[in-house]
């Protein structure tokens, strides 16, 4: 039985364990789909239906987890169904807004030659096209407090590197599919590393720990390996009101 | 004061009820992997809050108490010794200044518990104890660790029927968002599979092995990051299955095609290295009941429990307990 594309109509809300119900709002990335899913978030959290205990967006999908001895899975549908009636293309919140320093190249973006090659670009254009671009903090995931933020412009449609590197630092900026991956721990990756933030998202001693929120806006600035040694690694939270 | 950890391997640490709900933020919530063992524990303790306790995962350890205190063993089948002395698991013993602690010989089972009277009270992040070794959170015990625990208050000498963890042949699934990414016809062969517990498994996630043909994937399959449940079964790139679990990453693009039922959650996590076992695929239905009685099995374990040493007055049938076995009537060597 091979599921056949056209059978399936978006937005399709199933169950995903006997805790959680997924709502996909397509089966291949679009922009579209996640300011979708990330105004979906948005409402059920602004209302919190009983027993819903938490929601994860991700990329173009949004999973409630809830206690099925609570609210029943189709209880849960009806009050989701009902929030899909809404506008969810037009933003109903705005995310906050963050500048964030990065080192581009060097020891600090060991990548930046490569992509400049699959771009086609001199390595300093391929910077400036990173530091103009506003990016949308789309989700996070594959660890603590890592964002996946973007969409660049087109000529960021790079595919993931071949070799995976064992560890990459918390702040790296790691690129494909036109996307930025920002981690704040150190993770393995196959992406590409362009550059590193001296600034990490995830600090147990600050409020809130996690940064970065998905749905909010970021862009990078370059700055100097001197100057980025004086920047201390909280310093986000600094900029913006709580 | 302290248990001092005088030798442990790998895989132990303190585990709770873990940090629910920042699985948006990256993070999973973690807490322990056989939640049964945990209330089991706390019921012989009283204890209805959220109490921490010391996981090990396939291996024991060695630990010298620095404070009298009371303690109980619950879990994987394993060998407890105090000061070398054989005790018995799901029963509450105290242990003073400078005894040691063994757990050993885990065996039929995986998980094994160590728990202390009021809990262990080591860093919290996030409201919660449990060691998280990705995100560097919580306690994962080392050698040489000084582990504090809460003064004991109202300690009974109590006991709890010990659970059987070797009959776990059969796992409840139900189908999930991406089981429809697979043939119908490979569908049914990985229920029809038997399927082996490999040792390449953690908190994070067991890799099962099995006979036969792989669970391939048609090519392309890779579905685009999304949020990962507990007890989601991936097939990766080789048609390899792992469930995952209580430590799992967040978000992932393998294609999953099903889910273990929570009620079943710590029964496969339980399952033994080589041990083999079956899926059985349920509806949504059937899992929200299994799990409503697990519920309703988790809240009774209060009324299992039993005190080891008893009031005589609260014995109704005192007379049958034949208290005068063995007197003597006194004159028996005037006799001889």
């Amino acid at each position: 039985m091979i599921a056949k594309k056209k059978d399936i109509v978006f937005p399709r809300i199933s169950p995903l364990g006997d805790k959680g119900l997924l709502i996909e709002f397509g089966n291949h990335f679009e922009i579209s789909s996640n300011k979708k899913a990330l105004a979906l978030d948005f409402l059920i959290n602004n209302s919190l239906p009983k027993g819903v205990q938490e929601t994860t967006p991700t990329l173009i999908s949004l999973m409630v987890r809830f206690n099925p001895l609570e609210i029943t899975y189709e209880h849960l549908k009806e009050k989701i169904l009902f929030f899909l009636e809404k506008d969810l293309e037009t933003p109903t919140h705005l995310g906050r807004s963050f500048v964030i320093p990065a080192v581009y190249g060097g020891d600090d973006g060991p990548d930046l030659e490569e992509i400049s090659d699959l771009m086609g670009l001199r390595s300093d254009q391929v910077v400036s096209s990173h530091t103009e671009s506003q990016q949308q903090v789309m989700m996070l995931g594959f660890g603590a407090g890592c964002s996946y933020c973007g969409l660049l412009p087109q000529v960021w449609n790079i595919p993931r590197g071949e070799k995976v590197k064992p560890s990459v630092p918390g702040g790296s900026l790691l690129i494909a599919l036109r996307q930025t991956v920002f981690p704040a721990t150190p993770m393995p990756t196959g992406w590409r590393r362009i550059g590193t933030s001296p600034c990490l998202t995830f600090n147990l001693n600050k409020e809130p720990k996690f940064l970065l929120n998905a749905g909010d806006s970021i862009r990078f600035e370059q700055v100097s390996k001197n100057k980025a040694r004086s920047i201390s690694d909280d310093i986000l939270w600094e900029t913006f009101e709580k | 004061m302290t248990l001092f950890v005088k030798k442990v391997f790998p895989g132990a640490s303190i585990q709770d009820n873990g940090r629910p709900g920042l699985q948006r933020f990256g993070l999973t919530a973690g807490g322990a992997v056989d939640t049964l063992a945990l209330n089991l524990g706390r019921s012989l303790f009283g204890d209805k809050s959220n109490t921490s306790v010391i996981e090990f995962s396939g291996a024991g350890g060695k630990f010298i108490v620095k404070r009298p205190s009371f303690f109980a063993s619950t879990g994987a089948n394993s060998t407890i010794k105090l000061n070398g002395v054989l005790k018995l698991q799901a029963e509450v013993f105290s242990a003073s200044e400078d005894d040691e602690i063994e757990v050993s010989s885990i065996s039929t089972g995986f998980y094994s518990y160590l728990h202390v009277a009021g809990g262990f009270l080591t860093a919290v992040h996030f409201g919660s104890r449990s060691g998280n070794i990705r995100a560097g959170l919580g306690t994962i015990l080392k050698t040489g660790d000084y582990l504090p625990y809460a003064s004991p208050v109202n300690v009974k000498i109590s006991a709890i029927k010990m659970r059987n963890y070797t009959n776990c042949n059969k796992i409840r699934l139900i189908s999930g968002p991406q089981t429809r990414l697979f043939s119908k016809k490979i569908f049914e062969n990985f229920l029809k599979t038997e399927f082996t517990i490999t040792s390449s498994r953690d908190r994070m996630g067991i890799r099962l092995g099995h006979q036969g043909k792989k669970f391939d994937t048609k090519s392309g399959l890779n579905v685009l990051s999304e949020a990962i449940e507990i007890g989601d079964i991936q097939i990766d790139g080789q048609g390899v299955p792992t469930i995952l679990l209580n430590d799992r990453q967040p978000t992932g693009g393998y294609p999953r095609i099903a889910t273990v039922i929570s009620a079943d959650l710590h029964k496969v996590a339980q399952i033994g290295v080589n041990s083999t076992f079956k899926f059985t695929l349920v509806s949504l239905n059937e899992a929200i009941k299994a799990l409503k009685d697990f519920t309703d099995e988790l809240s009774d374990l209060e009324n299992e429990v039993f005190n080891l040493t008893r009031d005589p007055s609260d014995i109704d049938n005192l007379l049958s307990y034949g208290l005068i076995d063995g007197a003597i009537r006194g004159d028996e060597y005037e006799e001889s």
